[in-house]
């Protein structure tokens, strides 16, 4: 008895990313996200409606790679930003992408949407270092990380301790949704995935405001492989909470 | 809602009522406080947490496509300039109302005009309207809207904190019809200032070039009396308007002398060729002889220029003024 075959498509490029070569470094997560909030989008429908606001950094040309309507904002300005765009354009999807440093660099703007429950969300990628700067100190950056800015490696008596982004949002926050996730292991982006599409469903239909931690890979400056790289987030996520937050 | 008795602020409260915008955001410090409250009444005010969240906010309105403004006062300026040079390259309309207050630092709340240097400075300076009496507000804010919008620019109104608080009797009947601009134009996929290649960023800098030099020719200027007169006052906002009485009685004594106020800051009219054939200007100021260092910049070396300049938030005394001038002819 010949057995029939059937096949299905199972993965695919993703429709909304353009054809233009991205210029991430390997084993970079920004690669890995981009694709993951273009299918997002793709999957509920919003491409025509989507706004994405890029922060300065690495990811600022983020508009070059996700087929929707994009922004490149200042430096910490891309939460303000998206806030505005959302207050004109009422039934717009509008998201943030920026990473730590970007959205630390004016907290102002992230606890004012936090405030008025701005209907945004914030995709928060941090890989605990200034990824555009070559490896400065970012405010995230765990304790006895060596950086450019910090050679001897991020002390308490030196520098100060790491700030937990997402718990100072949750704690700002009195609707909304927020999360932490990582991008260090298929699984893993798998749970982000989820969580940014919860978060797009909060601001469309839900609650409001939403922010995603993903704790990424930067290989290059963390001076590692990237498979290294991805258990060094492993490892330090061993002190952050993931998950989402009650 | 035809004729209001109400100070400044209140006029320029209902003249952005009037011309549609949507939400202000912003942070009510004095003396910018008083405009934030008519627009709360009015239901347009929203809070922001800091001034650059509130030119974030501004700046993402314009994107959106939406009419808006932020306003400031003294040094709260600098705290936008970022946000107006991100507007002008992504060529989107950003209004801005600014409060000219006495500084450096805090200084006081008392009218000043150190701002001119800051706000005219750069290659691509916004365009810069200010207002020299409380009944030009609603008039000159719709001038000011519209211009930033046709062009796709920043464009601030400059007024003095004697002229905001200042009160009248002012007709508010105005009606700019709002630009299509940002994402509603639906004429660019993305806004960005970002130009890695070099060719591209020159090619951009050269199409901005060519922008400012047609609004180079949309400068204005009020000339009062200056058909036959043999001296001029140069002077904008409430000096222009002290300087306007100052020329009256000094006509009335029989001195030839007339006032030249640009009503536009940047672009600036060009005045080289009506002073030519004068024996002196007289700049009179609320500044560090900003304004004087300008025309002086525009004129012919034979003409000569004498500054009367106050400082610390002191207005130009009518008086004063008319004797500093008698001196000098």
């Amino acid at each position: 008895m010949e057995i029939e075959r059937k096949t299905e498509k199972a993965y695919g490029y993703p429709g909304l990313l353009t054809d233009r070569k991205e210029h991430f470094c390997p084993g970079c997560s920004h690669g890995i996200l981009s694709k993951v909030i273009a299918e997002v989008i793709a999957g509920m429908g919003f491409q025509e409606r989507a706004v994405g606001v890029y922060g300065a950094g690495c990811a600022t040309i983020m508009y070059e790679y996700i087929d929707i309507k994009g922004v490149a904002a200042p430096p910490g300005s891309a939460v303000g930003i998206a806030a505005g765009i959302k207050d004109a354009m009422k039934n717009a999807l509008v998201f943030v992408y920026a990473g730590d440093s970007d959205i630390m660099s004016d907290l102002s703007a992230v606890l004012g949407a936090a405030m008025r429950n701005d209907r945004i969300t914030i995709i928060c990628e941090n890989n605990f270092n200034m990824g555009i700067s070559g490896g400065a100190m970012s405010p995230t950056t765990p304790l006895g990380i060596s950086t450019t800015t910090s050679p001897s490696g991020r002390s308490f008596a030196g520098q100060g301790s790491p700030l937990a982004v997402s718990e100072l949002v949750r704690g700002a926050q009195r609707a909304g949704y927020c999360a932490r996730g990582s991008s260090h292991s298929p699984g893993a982006v798998k749970k982000v995935k989820a969580m940014i599409k919860k978060a797009f469903m909060e601001q469309m239909f839900g609650s409001g405001m939403g922010f995603v931690e993903i704790a990424g890979m930067c290989p290059t400056n963390l001076n590692l492989p990237p498979v290294e790289a991805a258990m060094k987030i492993k490892e330090i996520l061993e002190d952050l909470p993931t998950g989402e937050m009650k | 809602m035809g004729v209001i008795y109400g100070k400044g602020a209140e006029i320029i409260g209902e003249s952005l009522f009037q011309l549609g915008v949507h939400s202000v955001y912003g942070i009510p410090y004095p003396p910018v406080s008083e405009l934030h409250e008519y627009l709360a009444k009015k239901g347009i005010f929203r809070p922001a947490t800091s001034v650059r969240e509130m030119a974030a906010l501004s700046l993402g309105l314009s994107l959106g496509g939406e009419r808006t403004c932020m306003v400031t006062a003294g040094t709260g300026i600098y705290g936008c300039m970022e946000s107006i040079s991100y507007a002008t390259s992504y060529e989107i309309p950003l209004l801005v109302i600014h409060i000219g207050k006495s500084i450096p630092g805090f200084g006081n709340p008392y009218p000043y005009q150190g701002d001119l240097d800051a706000l005219r400075g750069g290659d691509f300076p916004p365009a810069v309207f200010s207002p020299a009496s409380v009944e030009e507000i609603p008039v000159l804010m719709a001038k000011t809207a519209e211009m930033g919008e046709r062009f796709s620019v920043p464009a601030v109104f400059y007024i003095d904190s004697a002229l905001f608080n200042m009160t009248g009797s002012v007709e508010v009947e105005i009606g700019s019809p709002k630009g299509e601009f940002g994402f509603r134009k639906g004429d660019r996929r993305y806004y960005t200032s970002v130009y890695l290649d070099v060719t591209a960023m020159k090619k951009q800098t050269a199409s901005l070039i060519e922008k400012y030099k047609k609004i180079d020719q949309e400068a204005l200027c009020e000339l009062y009396m200056m058909e036959d007169a043999e001296y001029a006052i140069c002077a904008y906002g409430i000096s222009a308007y002290v300087a306007k009485k100052a020329a009256d009685d000094l006509r009335l004594s029989g001195k030839k002398v007339g006032v030249l106020r640009p009503v536009t800051l940047s672009p600036f009219c060009s005045i080289g060729k009506e002073m030519k054939k004068l024996k002196k200007v007289f700049v009179v100021e609320m500044s560090n002889m900003q304004l004087a260092r300008f025309i002086r910049g525009q004129l012919d070396a034979k003409v000569k220029i004498e500054s009367y300049a106050t400082h610390g938030g002191l207005l130009p005394e009518r008086n004063d003024v008319i004797q500093f001038i008698k001196r000098l002819i």
